[in-house]
Parts: structure tokens; C-alpha cells; sequence
């Protein structure tokens, strides 16, 4: 590892020759905190004695560079010794102090401050860039499928707005930008929404199963019946897949996030897919040979269960989500 | 640190460091912001750029990588002219 040991203090503080009075002041206060105790860019690098040198080294650098006299002798050795161009010491080379400097500011009631107007013009001008974000984003989370975590994050970036008046830091609500417009959806709620689309779609299929079952019973073709039926559901469930995940038709956001809602709504939803499952027993009964005693108890046994379990589901992700 | 954002020129300080006492040139590519959903994809074993492409630490990435093909198209840019 190098030490500092053989650099000048420009190269310690990593100015440049002719670098302003300001500028030395922030090397070394940037200096500082990177080799100070608690710093995290060099923890565990340096033992206590190497920290403690190198600190001693960057302070004598900025006590010789910050006083005048020192820093013309300081430079006189090093253009000696070869290290630096005589001409880069100069002092005219060397940068002032900028005119808006609080070094400069005098006490003349006469002279008009030139700052409100900076300020206004930079604020009107962030103004612009700020609305301007917003609405592109605003329109991307439009376009987007938006849930509950997506109208908290639009209400946030309201208030952000707010704060970027005052503060006038876009970097970081940029990012917070862009990490709202990335994936606004939750793992659990893109569950919730897949479950309800299985859910629907097996309605669907349930639904037509069985008035095609009635149309064939009707017209007394009974040997299509099992085959066509078959056929009928999976052509229809494709369907149904296909139409729901079309982008402008997805489902935007659960129906509710109440779980006495979802409790009303399961048993409905546990007839159906009971009544899907018999369907298919009944549809299979006599390929599969089974005789059953009951089939009423077997629906309603299957809808106690399904209904049962897909309130369980909902509740977990709602809660989840809650939290 | 990183995820506070208590310092955000940490990374800029760690080049510094690294430049000044270490015997090669390292360059500070950027940061890569924190999203719970990297967590995810490490136990779901997937690959997380490819499941979330538009998150925070993904455009990140990108970045970082623009900025490698960046300096090796630059470096051997000029190992041809010389």
C-alpha cells in the first residue's frame, strides 16, 4: 500500500497548483472526512497510527497551502526541485475569490441584490422540469396496471413536489421516479389477481360445459357428449386466458381489500368451482366406473372446502398486503 | 450507508482512497440503489434484471454497464490507433 509519504500537498489535498483559497478549504474538509475515524471509505484499512499520520500530513498541507507566505515558499522549494512549472505558481494564475462570495459582500445600502431574481429563475425553472416529470410519469402509471401501492406512490410524489420546491434536489426524486414507474405491483397482489383470473375463467368453462351438456342431452347425443365437452373446456379456457391478459383488459386492482368482503363473496365462488369439479366427476362417472352413494354430499362437501380454502388465501394476502 | 443515503459520495471516496493507495487506477462506476425485491429473486433463484427491468437498481445496472462497454470500447479504440 502507498503511503502519502512522497507527495507534494497539492497531491495530498489532489488540487491543482493554482487552486483558489475555496477550493483548498474544501479539499481538506473532503480530505477529512475521508480519513477520519469514522469514516467508511477507510475503515479497516488503516491501523491508528497510519490514520493518525496521514491526517497530520493533510493538515500541515492545508496550514502551508491556506497562508499566503507559507504556500509562496512552499511553491518556490517545489519549482526548485523540478515539481511544478514556475509559471503555474504565478500569482496572477492563481484563482480569486468569485465575486458572489461572502468574502466580497459589503455593507452598501445602494446595491441591489442580485440573488431573488437567481433564485426565482432557478425555482421557476425547476418548476418546469418538475411538472414535466410528473406528468410523464403520471402518464406511464396510467398506462400501467396501478394498484393500492400505486395511488400511494402518485400521492407521495405530490407531496415530493412540495418538498423539491424547497430543497430543489431532483436527483434524488428522480430516482424515486423511477423506481415507482418500474414495478408497482406487489408479488402478493399479482397472486391475488392471477387466482381471480383462474377463478373466472374456470366459471366460464363451467358455464358453458354445462349448457352444452344440456344442448347435446336435448338433441340426444349422448356419445359427443364426454369428447366434445372436453374439447369445449380447454378451447374456452385458452380463450378466456388469452382475452384477460390482453393489456387494456387486465383486471387493474383487486375487487376489495376488506377480507369481510371476500368472505361474503368465496362461497359463491366455492359453488362454482364445486360445482365445476362435480361437473367433471359426473362427466368422467361413467368412464371411471365409480359408483357414488351421494352426489348432493359430495358437492356440498367440495364447496365447504374449496370455499374454505380460497378464503384462507385472500385473507393471508390482504393481510400481508396490510401490513 | 447506501441505503440511508447518509453519504452519498461514498463510492467517489472509495476511488479516491483506492487511487491514492493502491498501485492501479480503479474508476467509481455508480451505485446500485436497494430494492427489497433483489431479496426475492435471490430465493426465488431467478434473475433479477430480467424480472424487473425497470426498477431502480436495474437501471443501475444498465449504467454501470454502459459505462464498462464505455471504457473497454475506448480502451481498445486506442490500442488500435497506437
Amino acid at each position: 500500500m502507498k503511503s502519502l509519504d512522497g507527495l507534494n500537498y497539492y497531491e495530498i489535498l489532489q488540487i491543482p497548483v493554482c487552486a483558489s483559497f475555496i477550493e483548498i478549504k474544501r479539499a481538506y474538509r473532503y480530505a477529512l472526512s475521508i480519513y477520519s475515524e469514522d469514516s467508511l471509505a477507510t475503515y479497516t484499512l488503516f491501523s491508528n497510527d497510519e490514520r493518525d499520520n496521514i491526517l497530520k500530513g493533510i493538515e500541515k498541507a492545508f496550514l502551508t497551502l491556506i497562508d499566503e507566505n507559507k504556500r509562496a515558499v512552499y511553491d518556490k522549494g517545489l519549482v526548485e526541485t523540478g515539481q511544478i512549472n514556475e509559471l503555474i505558481t504565478r500569482k496572477d494564475q492563481k484563482k480569486t475569490i468569485p465575486f458572489f462570495h461572502t468574502d466580497n459582500f459589503v455593507n452598501d445600502e445602494n446595491l441591489t441584490d442580485p440573488i431573488p431574481d437567481v433564485c426565482s429563475n432557478v425555482r421557476s425553472a425547476y418548476r418546469q422540469e418538475i411538472i414535466q416529470t410528473i406528468d410523464k410519469y403520471r402518464k406511464k402509471i396510467k398506462n400501467q396496471r396501478i394498484d393500492r401501492q400505486g395511488i400511494k406512490n402518485l400521492l407521495k410524489l405530490l407531496k415530493m413536489r412540495e418538498k423539491v420546491y424547497e430543497s430543489g434536489n431532483l436527483s434524488e426524486i428522480e430516482q424515486e421516479l423511477l423506481t415507482m414507474s418500474g414495478d408497482i405491483e406487489e408479488p402478493s397482489l399479482r397472486m391475488q389477481r392471477n387466482v381471480s383470473i383462474v377463478i373466472f375463467s374456470y366459471t366460464l368453462i363451467a358455464l358453458t360445459s354445462f349448457i352444452f351438456l344440456n344442448i347435446t342431452d336435448a338433441i340426444m347425443l349422448h356419445s359427443f357428449n364426454i369428447p366434445y365437452t372436453v374439447l369445449l373446456m380447454g378451447l374456452v379456457g385458452c380463450l378466456v386466458r388469452m382475452y384477460l391478459q390482453l393489456p387494456n383488459i387486465r383486471i387493474r386492482q383487486p375487487l376489495s381489500y376488506n377480507p369481510i368482503v371476500w368472505f361474503i363473496i368465496s362461497p359463491p365462488i366455492a359453488v362454482i368451482m364445486a360445482g365445476i369439479f362435480f361437473g367433471i366427476v359426473k362427466i368422467f362417472l361413467p368412464l371411471i366406473q365409480v359408483d357414488l352413494y351421494d352426489e348432493a354430499w359430495l358437492f356440498w362437501v367440495q364447496a365447504l372446502v374449496v370455499g374454505f380454502v380460497n378464503w384462507v388465501y385472500f385473507f393471508s394476502n390482504i393481510s400481508k398486503d396490510r401490513s | 450507508v447506501f441505503r440511508k443515503n447518509l453519504d452519498p459520495k461514498l463510492g467517489e471516496k472509495i476511488e479516491t482512497v483506492c487511487n491514492q493507495h493502491f498501485y492501479s487506477n480503479f474508476q467509481f462506476l455508480g451505485n446500485i440503489s436497494y430494492d427489497e425485491k433483489i431479496y426475492d429473486t435471490v430465493l426465488l433463484k431467478k434473475l433479477f434484471i430480467l424480472k424487473y427491468p425497470f426498477t431502480a437498481p436495474s437501471i443501475d445496472l444498465k449504467k454501470i454497464a454502459d459505462e464498462i462497454t464505455k471504457v473497454t470500447k475506448s480502451a481498445s479504440l486506442t490500442s488500435q490507433i497506437s
